[in-house]
């Protein structure tokens, strides 16, 4: 039974349970043991048939498993536990909770076999991983979640509506490689491309990953994106409008990132420049790039966790990530300065770190395919990625200038998730062939060749030596508290604006309406007063000799007109 | 004494040389592109040094670039609202 239960049930089942667990190790340790239990789970079930239900008429698949799928099935559920691992000090029910839920769904959308069950994974991933932001519990944090909420939940309703009409079209709800030639099919890209924070649909990213907890955002940076990345993988793989949209992903976040002051927005910047590298992949679609983009996923998950895990280290050590307030921790956090390093050399691909072996595939599979411009692109965001995430993070946050603050290392446990998050980093820099081997496609690519060694280390190399010159001359940008203004400014100031002005434009013309109206009526019921009112033409009162009189001068009249 | 590597590098010196290492390491990496001609995808990087001066010349280019972008895009930290994540103090503080 086991064996063939599908993956996301263990998260989902774990979670239920961890409900009534008393708050505390017990609680704390259950919530890490379940991805342990789902992983092993994963590689040893039997789901060659897949996991099949009927539901009305349509037979849904819980558990399709296959190379790709299982690629992301694995990192998730070591992102689950890593995560929940650097969460053991919480002392509550609502995170522990939700950390599992959110990726159990997360893992139930990857394996879905169909397009409904996509679906209904999809919003439970939105609607679970909203609580890692409440869960700051400040006035800020709860709009920040409503925002994230809605954005998320727009993308599961333009997918259902691009599902529903993908099935009136073709009669298959079959998750497969779909071509952008359809409204449906559109649809479903659209919905997709929100979750990936496509340029224009990304700011729900740096919104709301900066506003969850400490531990809420080293478990949201994991699954959300990569969710629709591996989407966008299965579904549209090869769709040259993908290496465009990749290649503006790479480049714009850069400029953001160096100038923003939180470094988990840094950090949120930066992923946004790292799902660029992996759409690119997808749209180049071949073999070699496809295989970077799951590598590039796998590794990303990995170093991005572990930047995010010691910047909430130092921020649960000294209430701060801001880079303006940091400087100088290595004194009391080496250990969590050495991680914050290793990711930072991870992610920035130096050779013998993840990085290196993960985005040259992708670099690779866009210059073979003669995409010299993007080639171009994604060199310069290589550039990009030292700038920010590899120098700027590290470097404010332990070194550059003392702070003054003497905070103690991080906790145990965090410790240790970090530590085992950099032994794989490192792991799987130095041994690529393991990573390769679960790749959805045979890999034939070696990444540590003279030639890719030495141009690699001349580009990092140079772009610290302009860092270093600029530094000198005092030209890098000054870390002040500040934010800068970004897509969201359309739908958090303008739009607002516009509906108040639309809104107090419509109460002054009911207003003036009013008015208008008000003494137009005001006269009306005047006339009527003075014509049918007590002193009124119409309802004098006469007496009877008047009466008669009246009568006899009509009879007259009348008589008149009757004898003449 | 707790485990600190970092420490090594605040004795007078050490971190200059540390720097000399790396400028060394710079020319090195300059002089190597003079023997033979690697493998390319494009011509562009067969140039001498592409990756050196792109490298160097893309990194400036961020920089200034972001200056500009703060220049015109920044804003103080309650602009959108005063009670925003953006200026508020984590709540809490469990492990200061």
């Amino acid at each position: 039974m086991l064996a063939t239960l599908p993956l996301p049930f263990y998260f989902l089942i774990g979670g239920l349970l961890s409900i009534f667990m008393p708050k505390g190790v017990i609680k704390s340790s259950f919530v890490c043991l379940v991805p342990i239990l789902a992983f092993i789970a994963l590689l040893n079930g039997t789901w060659e048939e897949g996991f099949k239900v009927q539901f009305l008429d349509l037979e849904l698949n819980f558990m399709r498993v296959d190379k790709l799928s299982t690629v992301f099935g694995i990192i998730f559920c070591i992102a689950a536990f890593l995560g929940n691992v650097f969460a053991f000090h919480l002392r509550e029910s609502t995170q522990p909770f939700v950390a599992l839920i959110y990726a159990g769904a997360a893992i139930g959308a990857v394996f879905a076999g169909d397009l409904i069950t996509l679906f209904v994974y999809w919003e439970l991933t939105a609607i679970s991983s909203v609580f890692l932001i409440w869960a700051r519990k400040t006035e800020g944090a709860y709009h920040s979640g409503m925002r994230y909420l809605i954005i998320q939940v727009l993308s599961g309703v333009v997918l259902l509506f691009g599902v529903a009409l993908f099935y009136f079209e073709t009669g298959s709800i079959s998750f497969v490689k779909m071509q952008l030639d359809s409204l449906a099919t559109a649809l479903i890209f659209i919905a997709f491309g929100i979750k990936c924070a496509f340029p224009f649909m990304h700011n729900w990213l740096q919104d709301s990953y900066p506003s969850a907890t400490i531990t809420g955002t080293v478990i949201l940076s994991a699954f959300t994106t990569k969710l629709a990345v591996y989407a966008l993988a299965r579904g549209f793989p090869g769709t040259e409008l993908l290496i465009y949209i990749g290649a503006a992903m790479t480049v714009f976040p850069i400029f953001f990132a160096e100038v923003e002051n939180d470094l988990r927005k840094v950090l949120a910047y930066s992923l946004n420049n790292q799902l660029g590298f992996m759409v690119v992949g997808i749209g180049v679609g071949t073999e070699l790039a496809l295989n970077g983009t799951a590598a590039h996923a796998f590794s990303h998950i990995l170093y991005k966790a572990l930047l995010f895990m010691s910047v909430g280290a130092v921020l649960f050590r000294t209430g701060t990530s801001r880079a303006s307030e940091l400087g100088g921790l290595y004194r009391t956090m080496p250990l969590t300065a050495i991680f914050c390093l290793i990711g930072a050399a991870s992610i920035s691909a130096f050779p013998l770190f993840s990085g290196f072996v993960s985005k040259s595939l992708i670099m690779s599979g866009a210059g073979k395919e003669h995409y010299q411009f993007i080639w171009l692109i994604l060199v310069f965001a290589s550039a990009g990625v030292l700038s920010h995430s590899g120098i700027k993070v590290p470097y404010f946050t332990f070194f550059h200038h003392d702070s003054g603050k003497r905070p103690n290392e991080a906790p145990t446990h965090m410790l240790l998730a970090m530590g085992f998050t950099a032994i794989l980093c490192i792991y799987i820099g130095i041994f690529p062939n393991n990573l390769y081997a679960i790749m959805p496609y045979q890999v034939k690519y070696e990444p540590y060749t003279f030639e890719h060694i030495l141009t690699q280390l001349q580009l990092l190399c140079f772009a610290i030596l302009a860092f270093y010159i600029l530094s000198k001359l005092k030209q890098l940008p000054s870390e002040t508290r500040s934010i800068n203004l970004d897509f969201d400014w359309t739908y958090r100031k303008l739009l607002p604006s516009i509906v108040s002005k639309l809104l107090s434009i419509i109460a002054s013309i009911e207003q003036k309406g009013l008015r208008g109206f008000n003494k137009s009526s005001r006269l009306f019921v005047e006339k009527v007063y003075q014509v049918s009112g007590p002193e009124g033409f119409m309802t004098r009162i006469l007496t009877s000799g008047t009466m008669v009189l009246f009568i006899a001068i009509v009879l007259l009249i009348v008589l008149g007109i009757i004898l003449f | 004494m707790k485990f600190n590597p970092f420490l090594f590098f605040e004795k007078r010196g050490r971190l200059r040389a540390v720097l000399i290492a790396f400028i060394f390491l710079c020319v090195c990496l300059f002089a190597v592109d003079f023997f033979g001609k690697r493998y390319v995808y494009f011509e562009i990087e067969g140039v001498y040094n592409f990756y050196s001066i792109y490298g160097f010349i893309m990194f400036s280019i961020i920089i200034f670039g972001s200056r500009l972008l703060r220049f015109f895009l920044g804003r103080p930290e309650n602009f959108y609202d005063k009670k925003a994540v953006d200026s508020e103090e984590y709540p809490g503080l469990e492990g200061k």
